[in-house]
């Protein structure tokens, strides 16, 4: 089995700097993204019953290469970090084309697990649109993992329902924050990440070298306005005896239903 | 500045602090800078009304619980006048008292903030990000990293401090205002710090968190003391060892329970099943190999007596998660005298090794 991991590090919470002349994220360091640290959970499970490989693959600024170094020793058994000021400030599209690029060179995978969305962009379309680029199935809104025999069955959340898919290889899934408890490092494995191969790969390395493909030039979207939200504290903490509190809620929800 | 009639609906959140503690008030005033504060005192001494300071109220002992008359808040003197370099080479950076932790370690972690071409930081960790100079300041506090920075008064360079007949009296450190009549506070007289010039310290580039988890009190004590010895005997270490926190299987279970509604803690797995004790030690320098070699040291002692579990991480911004953990123990842990009777149920070592509980 060859899984891939598609991972992101995103700012601290609250941490996200945005670089006002072309409205793209400053990347200097952050941690691993959520929904990501799940989804190498749900391959470290896979791997342990199926046995095969990890391969985690990530974009971003050099300061990605710790977090990758994170999921070497969380479960990872390789790290690959695409790297380069061509591939600087990608949306959804040209990220999932770059990623796409990356897989074709590494030959292919049978499962490709990516986080269902980062806290940073927040858009959860990034695993859909790799799945098209490698014109492979994906399943979304991972909630659960489940093995009928060998094969893995991927529960899926859907509106008041969910649903299971069973594994058809290769394919892409996106996993929830819910689909498995995230993994911490032990001290030794820790240490011994380190000796785990890592590689960088920059613009010439991909199978299109052609800067024009990558990066903001290449995207079809654009930022025109980032707004930070400041929210303030409307209702002041009850402080009032319990029944107190009852009855004001009681009056509340009778003057919307009436006396029912 | 006007002093407001306290509205017990509109101020609710005033009357308490984090220790649970509720109070009364009958004014409320929110001063901009310090001759509104010198008001604000002025107004409590006139009319012989008592006077409660607050910060951001995440006290555990209730200091900014009003018993009545003037609540003074400082959560409007957040002004960051800025960094300057002292005749030392040092740096300092002057804020006003009600800025918090985090307005500090978020302006010194700006884009380009740079000190001589340096990142600096502010040193003490109390762990509660929304804790404010001014609150810090009068408690002393001691931080996380207690081990290595001591307390909060040695890292304050000069302070200001506004009384109630609008003088105001400069202090050369917080020791000095701490033990100093001048201010009255021994004579009933009501003051309060209106800013204060914060030592900076040169940033670590390389960090590293790891939890030690334990089948019992004794062997975490074991190796606490393991690694105090060591750290008492080598340079080195004395440097590198940031912090030790001692947990009791208590205050795990606890810190487990509130994963769910916390999530600054869910990032993390569940501790394991059989820890009932456990220890954190955060080591940081510029020498990531001579860190990594200190951690092989620190995993062999763990292994010969007994440890079995353990987490690790590195880089500044992964290791929040655990320093998550042990702001979370410090608020379910309960105060010393509600633990096991010697306050030993959650604390940080302290420079000279003793293991004191958080303020």
């Amino acid at each position: 089995m060859k899984i891939i991991v598609c991972i992101k590090q995103v700012p601290p919470s609250g941490g996200i700097v945005v670089d006002e002349t072309d409205r793209v994220q400053i990347r200097s360091g952050g941690v691993l993204n959520p929904c990501d640290a799940r989804a190498l959970a749900v391959a470290v499970m896979i791997k342990k019953r199926l046995g095969g490989k990890i391969t985690a693959l990530s974009m971003g600024a050099l300061s990605a290469e710790s977090t990758l170094r994170q999921t070497l020793a969380i479960g990872a058994d390789e790290g690959v970090l695409l790297s380069d000021k061509a591939f600087r400030g990608a949306d959804v599209c040209v990220t999932a084309y770059t990623l796409a690029q990356a897989v074709t060179k590494l030959g292919g995978a049978d499962l490709i697990l990516c986080g269902q969305q980062t806290t940073d962009g927040d858009t959860a379309q990034t695993p859909f649109s790799l799945a098209a680029r490698l014109n492979i199935p994906a399943v979304g809104f991972v909630k659960a993992i489940e093995f009928t025999g060998e094969t893995p069955i991927f529960i899926q959340e859907l509106s008041g329902a969910s649903a299971a898919v069973e594994a058809r290889f290769p394919m892409v899934a996106a996993i929830g924050l819910s689909a498995a408890a995230p993994l911490a490092a032990s001290l030794k494995e820790r240490l011994d990440a380190a000796k785990k191969p890592l590689k960088i790969w920059g613009l010439s390395d991909m199978p299109d070298s052609d800067g024009s493909n990558y990066g903001l030039i290449a995207s079809p979207t654009r930022v025109i306005k980032i707004s930070r939200i400041s929210t303030e504290q409307k209702n002041p903490p009850i402080t009032e005896p319990p029944a107190d509190t009852a009855e004001r809620i009681l009056k509340a929800v009778r003057a919307v239903v009436g006396g029912r | 500045m006007e002093i407001i009639a306290f509205d017990k609906d509109k101020y609710a959140g005033y009357l308490r602090d984090e220790s649970g503690l509720t109070g009364r008030a009958d004014f409320i005033a929110f001063p901009r800078d310090g001759a509104e504060l010198s008001e604000a005192l002025a107004f409590a001494a006139k009319n012989a009304v008592g006077a409660t300071v607050q910060g951001a109220r995440t006290g555990l002992f209730g200091a900014a619980v009003p018993r009545g008359g003037l609540v003074i808040s400082t959560e409007k003197l957040t002004r960051v006048y800025g960094a300057c370099q002292g005749a030392d080479g040092g740096y300092t950076l002057r804020v006003q008292s009600g800025v918090t932790l985090k307005e500090i370690n978020d302006y010194l972690r700006g884009e380009r903030r740079l000190f001589g071409g340096e990142r600096y930081a502010f040193a003490p960790n109390p762990t509660e990000a929304n804790a404010t100079v001014g609150g810090m300041l009068v408690r002393d506090a001691i931080g996380l990293n207690a081990l290595r920075s001591g307390r909060f008064s040695e890292h304050v360079s000069s302070l200001t401090v506004v009384k109630g007949d609008g003088s105001t009296i400069g202090y050369a450190t917080a020791k000095e205002l701490l033990s100093d009549k001048r201010a009255g506070a021994d004579r009933g007289e009501i003051f309060a710090v209106l800013d204060a010039e914060l030592r900076l310290t040169k940033k670590d580039s390389v960090f590293w968190g790891v939890f030690y988890f334990f089948d019992g009190k004794k062997t975490a004590e074991e190796f606490i003391g393991g690694l105090l010895s060591r750290r008492a005997a080598r340079g080195f270490l004395r440097d590198a060892l940031a912090a030790l926190v001692w947990f009791d299987g208590e205050v795990l279970r606890r810190v487990s329970e509130r994963r769910l509604a916390d999530s600054s803690l869910q990032g993390l797995p569940e501790f394991p099943a059989d820890a009932r004790a456990a220890v954190y030690a955060e080591l940081s320098g510029d020498d990531g190999a001579a860190l990594e070699s200190e951690l092989c040291v620190h995993a062999e002692l763990f292994e010969k007596i007994g440890g079995a579990d353990t987490w690790a991480e590195t880089g500044e911004d992964e290791i929040q998660k655990f320093r998550a953990v042990c702001h979370a123990a410090v608020e379910v842990a309960g105060r010393p005298k509600e633990n096991d009777g010697d306050g030993s149920a959650y604390g940080y070592a302290d420079k000279d090794g003793n293991i004191v509980f958080p303020s």
